[in-house]
């Protein structure tokens, strides 16, 4: 499964319009299961392609659509976007309709001359995943050398004069290497670096060792908030994604105020997710069986999106389905418990989510720390969970600064 | 000849602005800063010297405008 693009494009501004419309601005669209790579971390467990997924022209069908309900961009991503053989047909279709492309790529096995024909169909910018220093990347991404084509992809879309971005999955093991990637990944051309955490999804339940504790946000939001600083005298800007959050003392870096604040999770209220064999989302990441809305050949995007239960979670929701510390945050009102997909695919529903920079800080306080424990593994199925046991405990000493 | 039926309408978020003493979002209109403990209306130094009161004039003229064209 590819990360999200940039969050901070400006094709996806929300205004207050869209929010109260519930326009589908973003869509993020695996147009098909099939991989290059084995990443352990996957929560889709992408590999081989899906059973019955979109046609060349039901996939034009699902470009239309959008455009009709006012999408302004859509991200391709997979499995590997381009395994498919008419993925550029699609990104003409969506430049064509008027929509910004984008997509979302391992970069394995991506030549010059690919990315040089997605630049000519009106592919707008490259998301490449570059998850640490090589062996690490290597060794998350399952594959000899997809580090290094990563990295000459980046360089590829500079001399192509196509946008790169790089996304960065947060393991347990990367915080220290990430001072040196971002030198590595400035040098290789990347403008903007979008840092997400992983999450307990998939593969990722499967191998919960590079899950990172909720605790040790107290060294990577300050460590990121350094790299962002730096990055921006050095024109590359650190982003954080939608699971990286909210509202602790660095927010006002990276989330405005001349960008905005955190303002909820906008699944299904202004971003869609479309799985390859036409199953509906309010988001690409969050788990099929509680938020699949049906296939988009038996019933019109817009019908869906108007009607079906599991797109509606978002568009009025108060902090009534809140719980835990969440329930009674300061920010509840605003913040609704951050991100569903992380929330859900840890805890098995949606409203608590402790990974929050604010609610750590809050509990150090009260010397108490959060630690995630697997209790249940996660079926051997695309976006599948697993279940997270959260133990609160006191912050042991040592860990306790001067 | 009807189209599709229109999503039922969504919520907004709530408005935040940043405490001008600690530059920690709070919400419109809040007096103490929950994280602070000061008057998060009260300018600050920081606050006026690192272009955020520029920034948020800008922000609420954006707003204004936004709900005159709801």
């Amino acid at each position: 499964m590819a990360e999200l693009m940039l969050d901070d494009g400006p094709s996806r501004r929300l205004s207050l319009r869209d929010q109260i419309d519930c326009v589908p601005v973003y869509v993020v669209w695996e147009i098909t299961l099939a991989c290059n790579l084995k990443c352990v971390h996957c929560g889709s467990r992408a590999g081989h392609r899906r059973a019955k997924e979109l046609s060349t022209s039901e996939a034009i069908d699902v470009v239309r659509q959008l455009a009709e309900l006012g999408t302004r961009e859509i991200s391709i991503i997979g499995g590997e976007a381009f395994v498919r053989k008419d993925w550029l047909t699609i990104v003409r279709a969506i430049h064509d309709h008027g929509m910004d492309c984008t997509m979302q790529t391992g970069g394995y096995k991506l030549s010059r001359e690919m990315i040089e024909s997605a630049a000519r169909a009106g592919l707008l910018g490259l998301g490449v995943s570059v998850d640490g220093l090589q062996p690490l990347h290597d060794r998350l991404r399952g594959v000899p050398g997809s580090y290094f084509e990563a990295l000459r992809v980046l360089d590829d879309c500079r001399s192509v004069g196509l946008i790169a971005s790089v996304n960065t999955q947060i393991t347990s093991t990367i915080m220290p290497q990430l001072p040196e990637l971002m030198d590595v990944i400035i040098d290789a051309g990347a403008k903007y670096w979008q840092i997400q955490l992983t999450v307990a999804m998939g593969n990722a339940v499967d191998n919960d060792e590079i899950l990172l504790q909720p605790y040790e946000l107290t060294t990577l939001m300050p460590l990121l908030a350094d790299l962002h600083q730096k990055g921006r005298e050095r024109d590359l800007l650190l982003l954080p994604g939608n699971n990286i959050g909210y509202f602790g003392p660095y927010d006002v870096l990276w989330r405005g105020p001349d960008r905005g604040y955190y303002g909820g999770c906008p699944a299904g209220q202004n971003a869609i997710g479309l799985e390859a064999d036409g199953t509906l989302k309010g988001c690409p990441s969050l788990a099929t069986e509680r938020y699949g809305a049906g296939d988009v050949r038996d019933t019109p995007i817009a019908e869906l999106w108007a009607t079906h239960p599991a797109l509606q979670f978002n568009r009025n929701r108060g902090v009534d389905d809140l719980w835990g510390f969440c329930r009674t945050c300061y920010y509840a009102e605003a913040c609704r418990g951050g991100c569903t997909w992380t929330a859900d695919s840890l805890l098995g529903r949606r409203g608590n989510n402790p990974y929050c920079h604010h609610r750590v800080l809050t509990l150090a306080e009260r010397g108490i720390r959060e630690r995630i424990v697997k209790i249940e593994d996660a079926p051997a199925l695309p976006f599948a969970t697993g279940r997270f046991a959260l133990v609160e405990e006191p912050i042991p000493a040592a860990d306790i600064g001067p | 000849m009807s189209g599709p039926p229109a999503p039922p309408q969504g919520r907004t978020a709530p408005v935040l602005v940043l405490c001008r003493q600690c530059l920690r979002y709070v919400f419109e209109g809040t007096a103490t800063c929950p994280h602070c403990g000061r008057d998060s209306r009260e300018m600050s130094e920081r606050y006026r010297d690192g272009g955020y009161l520029e920034i948020e004039t800008i922000q609420r003229i954006d707003r204004a405008v936004e709900r005159r064209g709801e």
